[in-house]
């Protein structure tokens, strides 16, 4: 046992009696600090302390949050202005040719709406000499051709039922009346036993104009 | 001011956070409208600019058809006296021809988009071939002149017939003055 004053002679016999210690004085050694240091902290300190540190770790978190939000928002607000962007450049190019084509697109509307003054295929008078052309020389007589706008009447005698119906066969595989629908009632037979037909004829292109 | 309590503070947060999150929900709604405007705007713009491509493969066809209506489609210089010019025409070139107007009437003008029509209806008799050759002279791709509606009856004494027409002049459209 070290000791850094001699004890009292009752002491050190005490200690030899019953705990079988022998004194030995030693001087005072300096004092040596521990490897692993510690504090103890003033409790309302460590408390302060706690709830900066829930303090920091809020903002921290809403800082997080902000800046979740914010690049959330922000990607949506990036792709809507990029978005913007293209449809202005495609309203931009529609603007530049949208002149012209309309342009382009009325002449058309008023090429077709008159076309009755322009394409002399569509004249009365060459539709009627293409129904001629095709009748009989002979037993065969066209007694009223009307014409409105997209439809032609034929009216006529023939000798018999089979001529009627021949030249109603001719004229809906005739070419030029190809774009026409026909409406071709069997002819009806006259006491004098001559047959008289009817036909009609819409065209199939009518512009709603015409 | 007294510092808020605890309760009041949290009721303080509830309502901050209903005002955030009602703001949000209007604003979502409102985004999403822009958006669906947008999504509509460009279907609508991609096929008009479907539609402009295949029209602008027509373009030199148009160009020539344009020529061709400002060169040859006439000019209703006074509007009020085309269809009375119209008559005339009719009048004149039926005489040429001999047949005999037993009827002729004015019809009322019409501003159509493709042009200014001025009709007149007209009832006449003569021989078919001259009826026809009438006819001939006065259609024609530069005359602007169409039939509306035309009736040719063989009349009981052949080759005569009796022909009754709508004839109508298209002139180039009227722009009203703005």
């Amino acid at each position: 046992m070290i000791c850094w004053s001699a004890p009292s002679a009752q002491a050190s016999a005490l200690l030899e009696k019953h705990l079988s210690l022998h004194p030995q004085i030693q001087p005072k050694p300096s004092p040596l600090f521990p490897k692993n240091s510690f504090s103890l902290t003033p409790s309302d300190l460590h408390l302060k302390q706690i709830e900066g540190k829930k303090k920091k770790r809020l903002i921290l978190l809403s800082l997080l949050f902000l800046i979740a939000y914010g690049s959330t928002v922000g990607s949506y607000v990036w792709d809507f202005l990029k978005k913007q962007k293209e449809l202005n450049q495609l309203e931009k190019e529609v603007a530049q040719v949208r002149p012209l084509y309309q342009q382009i697109r009325k002449t058309s509307f008023d090429w077709d709406a008159l076309q009755p003054a322009l394409n002399p295929d569509r004249y009365p008078l060459e539709l009627m000499m293409q129904c001629v052309s095709l009748l009989p020389k002979e037993n065969a007589r066209l007694t009223l051709f009307s014409q409105n706008q997209n439809k032609i009447i034929l009216q006529g005698e023939a000798k018999s039922a089979e001529i009627a119906l021949k030249f109603t066969t001719d004229l809906k595989n005739h070419p030029p009346f190809k774009s026409f629908k026909w409406e071709t009632p069997p002819p009806k037979l006259l006491p004098n036993q001559t047959a008289q037909f009817r036909i009609e004829a819409t065209y199939s292109y009518a512009s709603p104009a015409e | 001011m007294r510092p808020l309590q605890n309760n009041e503070k949290r009721l303080a947060a509830l309502f901050i956070f209903l005002i955030i999150g009602y703001a949000h929900l209007r604003g979502y709604e409102e985004w999403q409208a822009t958006v669906r405007r947008n999504t509509q705007k460009e279907i609508d713009l991609v096929a008009e600019k479907n539609v402009a491509a295949i029209l602008m493969e027509s373009q030199s066809i148009s160009t020539e058809r344009l020529k061709f209506l400002s060169e040859k489609q006439p000019v209703a210089k006074e509007p009020d006296l085309a269809s009375a010019a119209l008559i005339d025409t009719i009048q004149k070139s039926a005489d040429t021809y001999q047949l005999k107007i037993t009827d002729i009437a004015l019809q009322p003008t019409q501003s159509l988009p493709h042009a200014f029509q001025t009709s007149a209806t007209v009832k006449l008799t003569g021989k078919f071939e001259n009826v026809v050759q009438w006819l001939y002279q006065l259609q024609g791709p530069e005359n602007f002149t169409t039939l509306i509606r035309s009736s040719i009856k063989s009349d009981p004494n052949p080759p005569q017939v009796i022909a009754e027409f709508e004839i109508a002049r298209w002139y180039k459209p009227i722009v009203p003055k703005p």
